[in-house]
């Protein structure tokens, strides 16, 4: 009588599913790890490397990648002096990327709530509504936000034509238009796994809420937000991220000057022609990334055994 | 019967009202307002676009009369025309490929017990939605260089490989949906019936699994032509998509034009994404 | 109680052995929480039978089909078809077809196309598809339906389908796993009688699995019930009903009244046994334990109200009176506090059969057992 030791059979049949299975994973995962993954290594390796004249780079090793980020050598005596210019640009990135996660929150949740409370048979149709524009060419959807955002945009007509105000908002190009549309961009971002949370919300709990003399808000509070609470680090995550790498949205909406790291790192592979210094600058981000991912494994995990 | 005395009936009158304002205990105070100012704020700059790129006026903000010129003058641009095509070209390549690919993929993890490594060829699958696509661009940029270098091969190659490595993870998604909601029973009853493993695949997993597999590559189709930062990094002369066009167009100033062709372009992205939720709805029976 | 029981067909364990199964084990996951849907089973199917796994649900009668079937390997144990070792032959290898619970109707083909799709997996030409498929869609009364797709069938005519899918390609055995368990009440007596003559007419082993203790004894030749992965007793329906050898299939086929009783001595092919309230009883052995403590079976139709003067073997109170047309059942509370039942089918004059009165009643010959 066996308990554990398997027929040759089993074994054989086994083994044959593996085979298949590997063989049916396999174009995928090649094409991905060729394709996404290993250049990661190549850009770490050209992080240390020097740059060349047109571009690409020249097989000598060196850190100088990595001091530039943090200092400039002056041209006379050779010196090294803090530069903070691209400190800056990566602070500003953090403080852009963290305002348009708490601004997508803000109005993510309600967004959420209000589709969640909808009649089970219309919420497909709003979601639909919410994730279509998240479809649309990003570049397009920036662009209708310059559009808004201009000096002879919507806002400005409609604010000049009220009489708010005698002279247009200069919104455009500056750090408030890229934080806007940040939040535009990645609004669906927040809104589907918040809705994902609250879709599992039994009402009744609200109503033994209310029924136990809570008021409004701290039903808000101490009912619905802690149920939320995985829908919405999910929903942070997906905007955080993202965020900080954004090329399109500050290009666009910053117009040169409001730089963030994704533009940045364009420029060192573009005009600057400074390719360990963009590889070097990629990998800081993803360490930046990396970060962010820990942060939330370890609220994820905490989050299960404070449940469970 | 008599009449109910008017003491009774005040008083029914009474409780409907107050069963009718608690009814509404779901509702927040201003979440209802958000939510819809939010959609509102979600297509409004997108509905503007659209409206004046019908404008007969070259101005974008003051309404003329409604004329399909700009769309005329897009359409005549020899440099949209390419852009389109190659558009197309590179997507077209990509839906193939990473479809191909998904399908192989979800039909490895979907419906089977836990595997070791499960979780890593999840990880890897999903990649692409994973890194900021900055870096992912100029990661690739960096190896394709590389190759260049080592080969000397160049040609738009590159650049289909690498939509197709990020269009994998979209197609993946819808099929492995469509296969989950596939019982095993139909396969086993295929087999009962002296079907092949292959058999069975073909005449039976195939047919059944067919609107996931439109669904991923319609998917898969929308995200190539709507890339932009990957394409703008990889692509080399004369490989100008549509995306990176406009681009271009935008850095030298805004024309109408860009208001006509941008609207097309987000029509296909909505007509694809319509089709898309219309096949998964039936695909729900 | 059940309807008609089969009539005493001819001894089938006469004829040549299809499906045997020597050792057979299945166990479901490892370690501490490995479940072992079947412990050691041995079974011999014949040929041209119509057999029944029965038993409740967890008993490990569905494991012991699909292994038949090929979609699971055994843990440890051999399976033989018609002499040949199929243990570790892929289904569709095997000449084994099912009709599924839920039918398994493929939704993407017309009933024509799943009737014949066996046969087209096994390249046979198409006019002996045609053919074959219309002599089935004939057999089983769907001619109308042939080119409708599934989901436009009505419960009833999916079954058939199914059956008619898993017989058109001639299977030396065929499976049928539930198949009446969604159909109404009426349906199912009709497709009853209708596979049972199906059987005959093909002459093909059925292998049928059900829960319904009424539905085995009334379609089966042999009936094998089974608990916790363990077969208890093969038998012919009659042989099951009127001779359990185990005191779970007492109770699980059937009315059973089952008194506690002590062994006191063998007498012959009969065993004295001492009840709980002191009276001893003849009851006929079983082979069972004949030691110590054992059970007594006794059918409610084998015990009658004693008459005339006859010597009551069981005295007990009336607590509950069932006029059921055909017979009363007596509901009576013994010494020992054990109820029984008694179905009294002829005359109750002159038996005062008042709430509260003693009555005692009388055994037919042989209508108790002793059981482990």
């Amino acid at each position: 009588m066996s308990d554990t030791s398997l027929t040759l059979a089993e074994q054989e049949s086994r083994r044959r599913r593996r085979q298949t299975r590997r063989f049916l994973l396999a174009p995928a995962l090649l094409i991905i790890l060729t394709i996404s993954i290993m250049p990661l290594g190549i850009t770490a390796l050209y992080s240390f490397l020097t740059p060349g004249t047109y571009g690409g780079v020249i097989w000598e090793f060196t850190p100088d990648a990595y001091v530039q980020f943090l200092f400039e050598r002056d041209i006379f005596d050779g010196t090294l002096q803090f530069n903070d210019s691209y400190l800056t640009i990566y602070m500003r990135s953090i403080g852009l990327a963290f305002g348009a996660t708490i601004g997508a929150l803000l109005i993510g949740f309600p967004t959420a709530y209000f589709i969640a409370t909808k009649p089970r048979e219309q919420r497909n149709f709003w979601l639909f509504l919410i994730t279509l524009p998240f479809w649309t060419n990003l570049l397009i959807r920036t662009y209708a936000m310059l559009l808004i955002l201009r000096d002879e945009g919507l806002i400005n007509l409609s604010l000049m034509g009220v009489g708010v105000i005698d002279r247009p908002l200069s919104i455009l190009y500056t750090d408030t238009a890229v934080f806007i549309g940040l939040i535009y961009t990645y609004l669906p971002f927040m809104v589907l796994p918040l809705y994902a949370s609250l879709e599992k919300l039994d009402f009744r709990l609200v109503e033994a809420g209310y029924d136990l003399y809570a008021n409004r808000f701290r039903v808000l509070r101490h009912i619905i937000a802690p149920i939320a609470k995985p829908g919405i680090i999910a929903g942070c995550i997906l905007v955080f991220i993202p965020g900080l790498g954004a090329y399109i949205t500050p290009a666009l909406l910053g117009g040169g000057k409001k730089l963030m790291i994704g533009n940045m790192i364009a420029i060192q592979f573009g005009s600057s022609r400074n390719w360990p210094f963009g590889s070097a600058a990629a990998l800081i981000l993803m360490a930046l990334v990396v970060i962010a991912l820990l942060i939330y494994a370890r609220s994820v995990s905490k989050g299960a055994r404070a449940h469970g | 019967m008599a009449d109910t005395p008017p003491l009774a009936a005040g008083a029914t009158a009474r409780a409907t009202r107050r069963r009718i304002r608690s009814r509404d205990l779901k509702a927040m105070p201003g979440f209802k307002a958000a939510g819809w100012a939010c959609i509102f704020a979600l297509y409004l700059p997108l509905v503007v676009l659209v409206i004046f790129s019908f404008n007969d006026n070259r101005s974008v903000v003051k309404w003329t009369e409604f004329s399909l010129r700009w769309y005329e003058a897009a359409i005549e641009n020899d440099g949209i025309r390419n852009a389109a095509w190659m558009s197309v070209k590179v997507a077209l390549v990509a839906t193939f490929f990473s479809t191909i690919a998904a399908t192989m993929a979800a039909l490895a993890t979907t419906r089977t017990a836990a595997f070791r490594g499960q979780g890593l060829a999840y990880g890897i699958i999903n990649q692409p939605l994973m890194i900021p696509e900055i870096v992912t661009a100029i990661s690739t940029l960096s190896l394709f260089s590389l190759v260049k270098q080592l080969t000397g091969v160049t040609g738009v190659g590159y650049l289909m490989a690498a939509h197709t490595a990020f269009c994998i993870p979209f197609a993946y998604m819808p099929i492995r949906a469509r296969l989950e909601d596939m019982t095993l029973t139909l396969e086993q009853a295929g087999a009962d019936l002296y079907a092949t493993p292959w058999q069975t695949f073909r005449h039976i997993t195939l047919p059944l699994l067919m609107p996931g597999i439109l669904a991923g590559a319609m998917l898969a189709f929308v995200v190539s032509l709507d890339d932009v930062i990957i394409t703008l990094m990889v692509a080399g002369p004369g490989e100008t998509t549509l995306p990176i066009y406009i681009l271009g167009a935008l850095r030298r100033g805004i024309t109408p034009e860009i208001n006509a062709v941008s609207t097309i372009l987000v029509g296909v992205s909505v007509l694809l994404v319509l089709v898309l939720f219309l096949v998964q709805g039936k695909m729900k029976k | 109680m059940t309807s008609e029981i089969a009539k005493a067909p001819e001894d089938t364990t006469t004829r040549r052995s299809m499906i045997t199964a020597r050792d057979l084990t299945k166990t479901f996951g490892q370690g501490e929480s490995a479940v072992t849907a079947l412990d050691n089973v041995e079974i011999e199917i014949r040929e041209n039978e119509f057999f029944t796994l029965l038993g409740p649900s967890g008993c490990g009668k569905t494991t012991l089909l699909r292994l038949i079937a090929g979609f699971e390997l055994p843990t440890s144990g051999t399976i033989e078809l018609d002499g040949e070792d199929i243990t570790a032959l892929p289904p569709h290898v095997r000449p084994v077809n099912t009709v599924f619970q839920n039918y398994a109707l493929f939704p993407h083909m017309t009933v024509s196309e799943n009737i014949g799709f066996g046969l087209k997996m096994l390249g046979k030409p198409s006019g002996e598809i045609d053919s074959r498929v219309r002599e089935m869609l004939s057999l089983v009364q769907l001619e109308a339906m042939a080119n409708r797709r599934t989901d436009q069938l009505s419960g009833g005519q999916q079954q058939r389908v199914a059956l008619a899918r898993a017989l058109a390609p001639a299977p030396k055995v065929l499976l049928l796993d539930e198949p009446l368990a969604a159909l109404d009440l009426k349906l199912r007596k009709n497709m009853q009688i209708e596979l049972k003559s199906l059987q005959a007419e093909t002459g093909i082993t059925f292998i049928f699995v059900t829960h319904d203790q009424e539905e085995a004894l009334t379609m089966s030749d042999r009936i094998a019930v089974m608990r916790d992965g363990q077969i208890l007793q093969i038998g012919t329906p009659k042989e099951i009903y009127d001779k359990p050898t185990h005191r779970f299939v007492a109770d699980f086929i059937g009315d059973i009244n089952i008194l506690e009783a002590e062994v006191e001595g063998t007498e012959g092919d009969q065993t004295r046994v001492r009840l709980k309230d002191g009276t001893t009883m003849l009851a006929r052995s079983t082979g069972a334990d004949t030691q110590g403590h054992c059970a007594v079976a006794l059918r409610p139709e084998s015990i009658r109200v004693a008459q005339g003067g006859e010597a009551p073997a069981l005295t007990g109170q009336l607590e509950n009176l069932v006029y059921m047309g055909s017979a009363h059942n007596l509901h009576l509370r013994l010494g020992s506090g054990e109820e029984l039942v008694v179905r009294h089918g002829g005359s109750t004059d002159g038996i005062d059969l008042s709430p509260g009165a003693q009555v005692g009643v009388v055994i037919a010959p042989g209508g108790a057992r002793v059981l482990a």
